[in-house]
This record gives structure tokens, C-alpha cells and sequence, in this order.
């Protein structure tokens, strides 16, 4: 088994868009109550469009994204920053580059790109041998 | 700073099946983001909520997840954590490290989380 080499890239991974019903589930699942990401009239007053998704819902499209481009390796660090939101309905699109390579383990940048200028999510990942 | 914990957490099945469903996971085990749960239920999850006030909500800025070993689903932990309160804007930063119960640190992970008015 070889690990991705320094500056491979993954394919794009297309996230979202997602629903309320896509919402209420994350919310339920995750425990986040906030209404903002559930309630269109709440994000509505706010200046919003349509209620922002959930960041970690982003961050969570990580692990599945890179285990489809290799399912060889393991998840074993992620970290990330939530940026620009992204809105009900909204896609975006998650891709990933390497950014340094060593013998046992890889560092990855991984991007969610919505529909504005600046990312959603901005993420590293390490992924080594599973 | 404040410490809180240690807790018993556990990586339940069933948060671990809706998490996955939930998100499209469809691997072995918990996800990675899954012990995001932990921070939003339980003991843990109360005391970070006490910490909110009244008609405020929490937003996560960023998140980490640092693993030394995967977790087991249905395994019990300890969870223990910090957590700074800042201003200006107003946010908690919380480092937590979960262990196994024979000891050694099986997760670590640090949320910084926005303190907002969601109306």
C-alpha cells in the first residue's frame, strides 16, 4: 500500500444541498439545538437567506469524502474552521489536497466551497494506514 | 479557567447510528466528528450549557479532533475537560481529552464556540 504523495489531489466531492428535514436530523443527531440552523423565519431576522448549516454537519462530510478517495486509510486527526456560512439549500462542493506526505501518515487540506467567495469549512486531516 | 469532570461518557450505539445516518457515514465504528455529541449531552454538555446565558446560544467556530486510538462503540470513557471563557466577542474554548477506561488518552479534542443571540 503506498500513501497519497505530496500534492495529490481528491476528487470533488459534492455536499449538500441540504434540506430542513437534512437539519432537524443533524440537529437531532448531534444534540445542537440552535434554532438558527432550523428556523427560516429566525435566520430570516437575522439578515440570513435561509438558515445557515450546521458547521459540524461540513466537518462531517470530511471522514466520508476521504474514505471514498481511500478507503485504505484511517481518519486519525481533524481539525477545522467554519467560515462563510452555508445556507439551506445551498450546494457546495468538499475537495482535498496533500500538503505533506511522510512515511507512516499523510496531512491533507480539505476545502467546503459554497456559492460565495470564501470557503465554508477550511479543515487539515491526517489520514494513515487503517 | 475552569475544570470540569471527569466525566463517564459512553459511546452509545444508537447516537453512533443516528450520528452516521445522519451525515452519510457508512464506515466501521464512530465517526470521527462524532464526540461532538459529547459536548451537547450529558454532564458535559449541562455544564457547558450553564455557562450560557439565558437566550444565548452556542455556534461553533472551530473544532478538533485528535485520536490516539479510534473509539470502541459501547465502550464507556472519562471525559474531563477545560474551558476559558473569552470576550469580545464572547465565546468558550473548550479542550476535553477523553480516556479509556485502562488509562491513556484515546481522544483529544478542543471547540472553540461563539456565544450568541440567535434573535
Amino acid at each position: 500500500m503506498s500513501l497519497p504523495r505530496q500534492g495529490e489531489k481528491t476528487p470533488a466531492f459534492a455536499v449538500g444541498p441540504f434540506g430542513p428535514d437534512d437539519a432537524r436530523c443533524y440537529a437531532a443527531a448531534s444534540g445542537d439545538d440552535n434554532p438558527l440552523h432550523v428556523d427560516a423565519a429566525l435566520a430570516s431576522a437575522i439578515g440570513f437567506a435561509a438558515p445557515p448549516v450546521h458547521g459540524m454537519r461540513l466537518m462531517a462530510a470530511v471522514e466520508p469524502a476521504l474514505k471514498q478517495w481511500r478507503p485504505d486509510l484511517r481518519l486519525t486527526r481533524l481539525s477545522g474552521t467554519f467560515a462563510e456560512p452555508l445556507l439551506l439549500g445551498e450546494a457546495a462542493t468538499l475537495s482535498a489536497r496533500v500538503l505533506k506526505a511522510g512515511e507512516r501518515d499523510v496531512l491533507l487540506r480539505v476545502m467546503v466551497q459554497g456559492p460565495r467567495r470564501g470557503p465554508s469549512l477550511v479543515a487539515e486531516a491526517v489520514l494513515e494506514a487503517a | 479557567m475552569a475544570r470540569i469532570g471527569p466525566f463517564a461518557v459512553v459511546c452509545d450505539p444508537a447516537s453512533v447510528v443516528a450520528y452516521a445516518r445522519a451525515t452519510g457515514y457508512e464506515g466501521e465504528g464512530a465517526p470521527a466528528a462524532w464526540p461532538t455529541v459529547w459536548l451537547t449531552t450529558g454532564e458535559l454538555g449541562a455544564a457547558l450549557r450553564a455557562l450560557v446565558p439565558p437566550g444565548k446560544a452556542l455556534v461553533h467556530e472551530s473544532q478538533s479532533f485528535v485520536y490516539a486510538a479510534p473509539l470502541t462503540v459501547g465502550a464507556c470513557y472519562k471525559i474531563a475537560a477545560t474551558v476559558a471563557q473569552e470576550t469580545g466577542p464572547d465565546r468558550l474554548v473548550v479542550e476535553a481529552d477523553a480516556t479509556a477506561p485502562e488509562g491513556g488518552q484515546t481522544l483529544a479534542m478542543r471547540a472553540v464556540l461563539r456565544i450568541v443571540a440567535p434573535q
